[in-house]
């Protein structure tokens, strides 16, 4: 188990670090810097600036200085906010940046899991009635229409029409400032977790040790709690992974919609001013957490799934 | 004489080629074929539309301002006084043209990208595919978002931004089926007699992988929508006064009080997603029939 994990995490590293290659050589790259803007700079102004900013060292220096700098968990500073460390921007002492989006997404999975498992489960062993139905048909509506359309639609009809909720904002991330994004967040990804729980538990139920055990006459119970829910659980789990990259990407969907102030804010923030530094942050930053996800989802694989144990 | 039964086979009235049954099971599914009609004639309708409504879609007119639908606007106007049916309309038709610009490029890309890992194999493939995993790592939508502020940010740019991260699923799937292709006996007749390599993948490898390509095609171009509208909400990809659906919709997200500026192009693009996913389905139990 150990040995398998330090495995896996060994192997996660040199993805990493092409990820982190090849964005830091994309953006150094491209012709044009951001200070060329605008506003026109004295010439010394400008080579301060790009002494500041590690810009004048040739090219491979300012790479293993950037990966210097990443080892000790530093992101470099900000190109729009002068002198400001990325850091303090992504991760704020206050309510900001990479908490909220975090939040948001910790608060879908918590609850879209266990809720589409169960419905799943409902509905596969409640095969054809109204609410295997309604589980199949959500399923297509909602991998079809992304948040995007379906959050603003959400506003529209509980805060703008029936007034029940506010439209948008943190406040303190109170219970009625939060519903409505992780509503619609959950709305977007459970029904992906209920269909797969669905159609694998009909898969289980069908096959030949289920049968056996029903024939030796085990109550319906025991079969499901003890026989079928490890196999059950196995496509379910291979879907968190990818699924997680997407809910932190729908997260800043989300607070684009609902005006919330995380990653999204500081995503277009850092696009309209090309503050390269910043968007490098937040894509490697992302990456990471896909990658961790990804291993966890991998270690929880192991652990339900004896075959794979060698 | 063994082999004449078989010779006769071919020319037997019972064997439908390929693609006329594919064609008949398709058209026998309402559903797919409804889907198919309604993106037919959204299609039209985006190119139609503008050409002929008598009113430019750009046109401010400051006396009908925040107007709800009526006869004289169908979907109402917005905060300019610009007719909304025209702009959903416009919009559509730049919405459509990224995402099939975008979802030909995916294509083209990920199958020759996949069929060539598939083909040739060996440390080609595992490289080639390590950097498919790379690519993998990254958030698409962080990605887009880096391409389009190192690139600028122009709608020819956003599409290339998101056609040059949608292409990894095309070509892992690909690969997959160049896979259990190559080692069919009629490749295997066509290396024997010594066709190139090139020939071979344009020739034997890329046909026969059709029918898995159409249905993902039909997949790529509503998720390019939706991507394309997502960068709209981040301000990237098209600007005004040109419109597109996903500018439309948030603009209708900050004027919610009209709600007509939101359902219009809300609601045309559910449709047209929602078509879309009926239609690859369609499609896809019509090239598979278990």
């Amino acid at each position: 188990m150990l040995k398998f994990a330090i495995k896996r995490i060994l192997v996660s590293i040199p993805t990493l670090l092409a990820i982190i290659t090849l964005v830091f050589f994309l953006v150094h790259i491209t012709p044009g810097n951001p200070f060329d803007g605008e506003r026109a700079l004295s010439p010394e102004a400008l080579k301060s600036l790009m002494a500041q900013y590690r810009l004048d060292l040739p090219l491979w220096q300012q790479y293993l200085l950037y990966l210097n700098d990443l080892i000790h968990g530093s992101f470099g500073i900000s190109m729009k906010y002068l002198g400001q460390p990325i850091n303090h921007l992504l991760f704020p002492d206050n309510m900001g940046g990479f908490w909220v989006t975090l939040r948001l997404s910790i608060y879908t999975m918590a609850i879209a899991v266990p809720f589409g498992i169960i419905c799943g489960a409902y509905a596969g062993l409640h095969k054809n009635s109204w609410f295997d139905k309604l589980v199949v048909s959500s399923n297509i509506f909602f991998t079809a229409v992304p948040t995007m359309v379906t959050g603003p639609l959400c506003v529209l009809v509980f805060a703008v029409t029936l007034r029940l909720l506010p439209a948008g904002g943190w406040g303190d991330g109170d219970i009625a400032h939060l519903f409505l994004p992780v509503l619609v967040l959950i709305l977007a990804y459970t029904p992906t977790i209920a269909f797969v729980t669905r159609g694998s538990i009909i898969d289980v139920l069908n096959s030949n040790y289920i049968r056996t055990a029903r024939a030796k006459g085990l109550p319906t119970k025991k079969i499901l709690f003890k026989h079928a829910i490890r196999p059950t659980l196995l496509p379910v789990i291979s879907l968190l992974g990818p699924m997680f990259a997407g809910i932190l990407v729908g997260a800043v969907v989300t607070e684009q919609i609902f005006t919330l102030p995380g990653l999204g804010v500081l995503t277009t923030n850092a696009a309209t001013n090309r503050d390269y530094n910043m968007i490098m942050a937040i894509t490697i930053l992302g990456s990471i957490l896909t990658i961790v996800f990804n291993i966890i989802v991998d270690l929880l694989y192991m652990v339900l799934d004896p075959k794979i144990k060698q | 004489m063994i082999f004449k039964t078989k010779n006769l086979n071919i020319d037997a009235p019972a064997t439908k080629g390929f693609w006329r049954s594919v064609f008949s099971r398709l058209s026998r599914n309402k559903l797919a074929m409804a889907s198919g009609l309604i993106i037919i004639i959204l299609t039209l309708m985006c190119i139609v539309v503008p050409m002929f409504s008598g009113v430019s879609y750009d046109k401010t007119n400051w006396s009908e301002i925040m107007q709800s639908p009526s006869m004289a606007h169908w979907f109402g106007t917005d905060s300019l006084g610009r007719d909304l049916f025209v702009r959903s309309f416009i919009g559509g038709r730049i919405t459509f043209e990224i995402a099939f610009a975008a979802a030909f490029v995916v294509l083209l890309v990920g199958i020759f990208y996949g069929a060539i890992a598939g083909y040739v194999g060996g440390k080609v493939d595992t490289v080639m595919m390590r950097i498919v995993d790379v690519l993998y790592g990254i958030p698409f939508l962080f990605f887009c978002i880096l391409l389009i502020t190192l690139f600028g940010n122009s709608m020819a740019l956003s599409f290339v931004a998101i056609a040059a991260i949608s292409w990894l699923d095309m070509s892992r799937i690909v690969r997959g089926q160049t896979l259990s292709i190559k080692h069919k006996e009629y490749v295997e007749a066509a290396m024997v007699s010594g066709v190139s390599n090139f020939k071979i993948i344009t020739r034997h490898v890329i046909p026969n992988l059709l029918g898995v390509v159409i249905v993902y095609a039909a997949l790529t171009v509503p998720n390019m929508i939706v991507l394309s509208a997502v960068l709209s909400f981040f301000g990237l990809g098209v600007t005004e006064p040109m419109t597109s659906w996903g500018l439309l919709i948030s603009d209708g997200a900050q004027n919610m009080e009209a709600w007509w500026l939101l359902l219009f192009p809300a609601g045309l693009m559910i449709i047209t997603l929602l078509s879309f996913a009926f239609f690859a389905n369609g499609l896809r139990d019509a090239l598979d029939p278990r």
